[in-house]
C-alpha cells in the first residue's frame, strides 16, 4: 500500500492553496489550523539536516528531536516549504526552544507557541480552551480568514473519524498481515497527510484484513516517543515477535483514552488534546498510565515490552521505574533502550533487543 | 501524645539548647576567626552565619519529631496556604542541596540509578528518590509527606518527579500549572493559576484538618513579602565595592528564604544580617580582601565545588557577587500583596525568573550587570535544569555583543560531581579571569 510522502503531502496542499505549518510534536490543536485552511506537517527527522545549526543555540545533548527541529527551522533551505512554526509546550526543551524562536533567532516566519495545560480537568480543558481563543485571534490575522465553529466542528468530526479507524486498526492488527516496519510507515503518516488521505490510508489499512491471525512467537509493546529506526521492527520481526500494541508519541498514544464529553467545538478541541493516552507530558497520574498498560496488556496478552527512549527525554524516564515494578508483577517484562533520532541503531542496541527477546 | 512529648524533649528541649549552644560557639568561632586568623584571600567571615544555621538545623529538627501534617513542595510553590493551616514543609530541592554541597549527593544518585532513574534526569530528583529508594540520610530524618504539592513554575521535572511521589507514597498531590510566560503574563494565565489554587485550598485543609484562617494567611503573606523584600536588600549590598557578601554566601543564605518565608524568625533573621551587611558596607569590609574583578554567576550553584571554587577565584581577587539564583527570590518582593491573596499569589508564582523566557532572562541579567558594575558573567551550564540552561548560549552572546561584556559558559551539573573535571573548569576559569584583567587593564591605560 503507498502512501504520499511528506513532500508529496506539502505539494497536494499548496496545490490547494493552504498554508503549511511546521509542528512541533506532539500535542497540537489540529483541527483548528486546519479550520483555517492550514496544513500542519510534524517534523520528526530529517536525514539531511546540518545539527551545528541547533548547537548554536541549544546544548548538544538535548534530545535529539529537539535538536533536529531547531536545526530544520534555521536551515533556509527549507523555509519556502513552510508559512509558519507551531511550537506546543509539552515538555521543558520545547518550551525553551519555542522561546528562543521568538527571543533571539529570527527566521523571518511567524511562530505561535501554545501552552498545553498539564493537567485534563474541568481547570486545564477551560485554560486550553482560552489559548485556544487567544491562537484564533492570531491565525485570523495571519491568515486573513474569519474563523468559524461550524468548520472547526467539522475538522473535529474527522479528527473523531481517525480515532475510531485508528482504534479499529490497533484492534485488527494481528489480521492485518504486514510488517510491524510496514505497519508504522503507514500508521506514523498521520503526522504530515491532512485528515482526509490519512482516513483513506486507515481504511486501506483496515482493508488489508485477513481471516487469520498472523502466526507469531511472542507479542511486545513498545513505549516511547518516535518509531525510529526501521531496524528495530525488523529485529523484532526476525525473532518471530511483534509489536501487538504500542504507547509510541508518534503513534497510538495519540488515540483518546477518554470519550469527548463537550459539545463545544473548542472544548472538543481542547478535549481531544488532554483525552488522550495518559503520559507524563500532559501531567497524567503514574497510576491512570498503569491501569492503561494493564488494560492493553490484558487485551493483547503481551509478554514484554521495549521502552524505547529518546536520549535526554525527561518526561519519558521519570515513571518508568514505577510502570516496570507493576508490569512485572503481572509477568511482563520490559526494559529501556535510549536511542538519538535519525541515527542508524548501534550495534549495542541490536544486541540487546535480542538478547531480551530471547529471554521472553 | 508520645510523639508530642518526644517533640517537647528533642526539639523544644535539649535540641533547641544544644543548638544555642552550637550557635554560641559558632558565632565566636567566626568572630574569633575574623580577628585572629586573618585569611589573606577572604574577608572576615559573616557572623549572622552561625544564627543561619541554627535556624535551618531547627527546621530540619523540627522535622524529624514533627507532630504536624508534613507537606513535601516544590522551591517556588505558593506555599502560603500550606503554612497558614500549620503544616510542616519540607522541599526536597534544598535538601538535595544540602547534600550536594556536603559531598554527599553523588552517592544518593547512585542510588537513584541502580533504580533504573537514568543519568540525564535531573538529579535534585535522584538524590530524592535515591535516599527514597534507600532509605537512608545523610542529613537528617526526613519526614514523610502526608500531601505534596508541585508548581510547575520552575520545571516541568517537578510534575513528573511529584507524580511519582504521590504513586509511592500514595497521597494527595496538588499540582499548581503555572503556563510559561513567553512574552507578558495575561488575564487568562493569571485566572487558571487562581482557580486552582482555589481548588486546592479544600484539599489541603481536608489533609490538615484544619481550617483556612483568612487572617492568618494575611500574616504569613505579610512575613514573606518583608523576607522578599530584606532579601532583595541584602542581595543589593552587592553594589558597594567592595560587596559585603559573595554570591556563594547568597547561596547558604537563601536557606530560610526557600524553607522559611512566610515565617516571622526569617524576617528578623534577615533584618539581623542586613544590619550586619550594612556595618560591613560602612566600614569596607569586603568578602574578599582584594576584590578586584567583580563577576556576576547565572543559574544554580555546583553545590559540591562550593569551596574550591570561590577559594580559587579569590586568590585571583575576583568575587562573583551576586547570582540571578538568588536574585529570583528577590526581585518579585513588590507584586506581594497580602490585602488580595490570592490575586497576588497567582501573579508572584507565576512570573518567577524560570516561568519567563530566556529574553526577560537576559534583561534580568543586564539590569544586575548595571547596578552592580559587574566586569564580567560566568553562566552555569546545568546539565540538570533544562529551563536555566537551554537559552544560556544565546544570552551569553548578547552579553558579549550588546553589554560589551566577557562571559564564560561552564559545564557541569548543580549536584551530580561525576562529569565535573575540577582541574580542566580552573583552567578555564583562569584565561577567564586573565582576559578580565586585561580587558581592565587595556581600559585604564586608554
Ligand atoms: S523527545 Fe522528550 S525532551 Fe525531547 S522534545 Fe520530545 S518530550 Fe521533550
Ligand atoms: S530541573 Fe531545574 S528547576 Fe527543576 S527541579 Fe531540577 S534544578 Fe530545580
Amino acid at each position: 500500500m503507498q502512501v504520499l510522502s511528506r513532500r508529496e503531502s506539502i505539494d497536494k496542499a499548496r496545490s490547494e492553496n493552504k498554508k503549511i505549518a511546521l509542528v512541533f510534536p506532539i500535542y497540537y490543536p489540529s483541527a483548528l489550523l486546519r479550520a483555517f485552511d492550514i496544513h500542519p506537517i510534524e517534523i520528526w527527522g530529517a536525514d539531511d539536516v546540518d545539527l551545528s545549526l541547533a548547537d548554536m543555540h541549544i546544548q548538544s545533548y538535548t534530545c535529539s528531536l529537539g535538536r533536529i527541529l531547531l536545526a530544520f527551522v534555521k536551515d533556509h533551505r527549507f523555509r519556502k516549504d513552510y508559512d509558519l512554526v507551531f511550537v506546543p509546550h509539552i515538555c521543558d526543551t520545547f518550551q525553551q526552544i519555542g522561546s528562543l524562536l521568538i527571543d533571539f533567532i529570527n527566521i523571518d516566519k511567524p511562530i505561535i507557541n501554545f501552552y498545553m495545560p498539564k493537567r485534563s480537568d474541568e481547570l486545564g480543558i477551560s485554560y486550553c480552551v482560552s489559548e485556544l481563543k487567544r491562537i484564533i485571534g492570531i491565525l485570523e490575522n495571519l491568515t486573513g480568514n474569519k474563523f468559524k465553529m461550524e468548520r472547526l466542528e467539522q475538522e473535529i468530526m474527522i479528527e473523531l473519524k481517525i480515532d475510531e479507524l485508528m482504534r479499529k486498526v490497533y484492534e485488527k492488527r494481528e489480521y492485518i498481515p504486514i510488517t510491524d516496519s510496514e505497519f508504522y510507515k503507514l500508521i506514523t503518516a498521520k503526522t504530515y497527510l491532512s485528515a482526509l488521505d490519512f482516513v483513506e490510508t486507515l481504511n486501506g489499512i483496515l482493508g488489508m484484513q485477513v481471516d487469520k491471525p498472523r502466526e507469531v512467537l511472542k507479542k511486545i509493546f513498545m513505549s516511547g516517543i518516535a518509531a525510529e529506526s526501521a531496524e528495530i521492527f525488523d529485529i523484532i520481526n526476525s525473532y518471530g515477535a511483534v509489536v501487538a500494541f504500542d504507547d509510541l508519541a508518534i503513534a497510538a498514544r495519540r488515540i483518546l483514552n477518554r470519550s469527548i464529553q463537550s459539545t463545544d467545538a473548542l472544548r472538543r478541541q481542547s478535549e481531544l488534546i488532554l483525552f488522550t493516552v495518559p503520559d507524563a507530558q500532559k501531567g497524567s497520574l503514574v497510576s491512570d498510565k498503569i491501569d492503561w498498560f494493564k488494560k492493553e496488556i490484558g487485551r493483547t496478552r503481551v509478554v514484554g515490552g521495549i521502552f524505547y527512549i529518546m536520549k535526554f527525554c525527561e518526561p519519558e524516564y521519570f515513571y518508568y521505574p514505577q510502570i516496570r515494578k507493576h508490569l512485572l508483577d503481572m509477568g511482563v517484562k520490559t526494559f529501556i533502550i535510549e536511542y538519538e533520532l535519525s541515527r542508524k541503531m548501534s550495534r549495542q542496541n541490536m544486541v540487546r533487543v535480542q538478547s531480551f527477546l530471547e529471554g521472553l | 501524645m508520645i510523639k508530642r512529648i518526644k517533640y517537647i524533649i528533642n526539639v523544644e528541649v535539649l535540641g533547641k539548647l544544644l543548638l544555642l549552644i552550637r550557635s554560641k560557639l559558632e558565632k565566636l568561632r567566626l568572630k574569633t576567626k575574623g580577628k585572629l586568623k586573618k585569611s589573606n584571600i577572604f574577608g572576615p567571615p559573616i557572623i549572622s552565619s552561625a544564627e543561619m544555621k541554627n535556624l535551618m538545623s531547627q527546621h530540619y529538627l523540627k522535622g524529624m519529631y514533627t507532630t504536624k501534617k508534613v507537606a513535601w513542595v516544590t522551591s517556588g510553590a505558593p506555599i502560603e496556604f500550606l503554612l497558614a493551616l500549620d503544616y510542616y514543609l519540607f522541599y526536597p530541592e534544598n535538601h538535595a542541596a544540602l547534600c550536594g554541597a556536603r559531598k554527599l549527593s553523588t552517592e544518593l544518585i547512585e542510588d537513584s540509578e541502580e533504580g533504573l532513574y537514568p543519568q540525564d534526569i535531573c538529579s535534585y530528583a535522584k538524590v530524592n528518590l535515591g535516599w527514597i529508594l534507600k532509605n537512608k540520610d545523610p542529613i537528617s530524618k526526613l519526614p514523610k509527606p502526608d500531601l505534596i504539592l508541585a508548581c510547575t513554575n520552575i520545571c516541568q521535572t517537578v510534575l513528573y518527579w511529584y507524580q511519582v511521589l504521590a504513586d509511592i507514597y500514595k497521597i494527595p498531590l496538588i499540582v499548581i500549572d503555572t503556563p510559561f510566560v513567553y512574552d507578558t503574563i495575561n488575564n487568562d494565565q493569571l485566572m487558571y493559576v487562581k482557580r486552582q489554587l482555589n481548588d486546592s485550598i479544600p484539599i489541603m485543609e481536608k489533609v490538615s484538618g484544619k481550617g483556612l484562617s483568612e487572617k492568618r494567611l494575611r500574616e504569613v503573606l505579610s512575613y514573606s513579602r518583608e523576607a522578599v523584600a530584606l532579601w532583595l536588600k541584602i542581595l543589593m549590598t552587592a553594589k558597594h565595592r567592595p560587596s559585603p557578601i559573595s554570591a556563594f554566601d547568597t547561596f547558604i543564605h537563601m536557606g530560610p528564604i526557600v524553607n522559611l518565608r512566610g515565617e516571622r524568625r526569617t524576617v528578623l533573621y534577615y533584618q539581623r544580617l542586613l544590619s550586619e551587611l550594612e556595618y560591613r558596607v560602612k566600614n569596607n569590609i569586603g568578602a574578599i580582601r582584594n576584590e578586584e574583578i567583580r563577576l556576576l554567576w547565572d543559574n544554580l550553584p555546583i553545590w559540591f565545588m562550593l569551596r574550591e571554587i570561590s577559594t580559587f577565584l579569590a586568590k585571583m581577587n575576583t568575587n562573583i557577587i551576586a547570582a540571578t539564583f538568588s536574585y529570583a527570590w528577590g526581585e518579585l518582593a513588590h507584586l506581594i500583596d497580602e490585602n488580595r491573596p490570592l490575586d497576588s499569589i497567582s501573579s508572584i508564582y507565576s512570573q518567577v525568573l524560570l516561568n519567563r523566557s530566556p529574553l526577560s532572562k537576559f534583561e534580568v541579567l543586564k539590569k544586575l550587570t548595571k547596578e552592580l558594575e559587574v566586569d564580567g558573567i560566568i553562566l552555569h551550564s546545568n546539565r540538570s535544569c533544562k529551563p536555566y540552561s537551554l537559552g544560556q548560549i544565546d544570552q551569553r552572546n548578547c552579553i558579549v555583543s550588546e553589554l560589551s561584556l566577557p562571559a564564560f559558559l561552564i559545564e557541569a551539573d548543580q549536584a551530580d560531581s561525576r562529569d565535573f573535571n575540577f582541574n580542566q573548569a580552573n583552567m578555564r576559569l583562569e584565561a577567564f579571569i586573565e582576559e578580565i584583567k586585561e580587558r581592565k587593564w587595556r581600559s585604564k591605560a586608554q
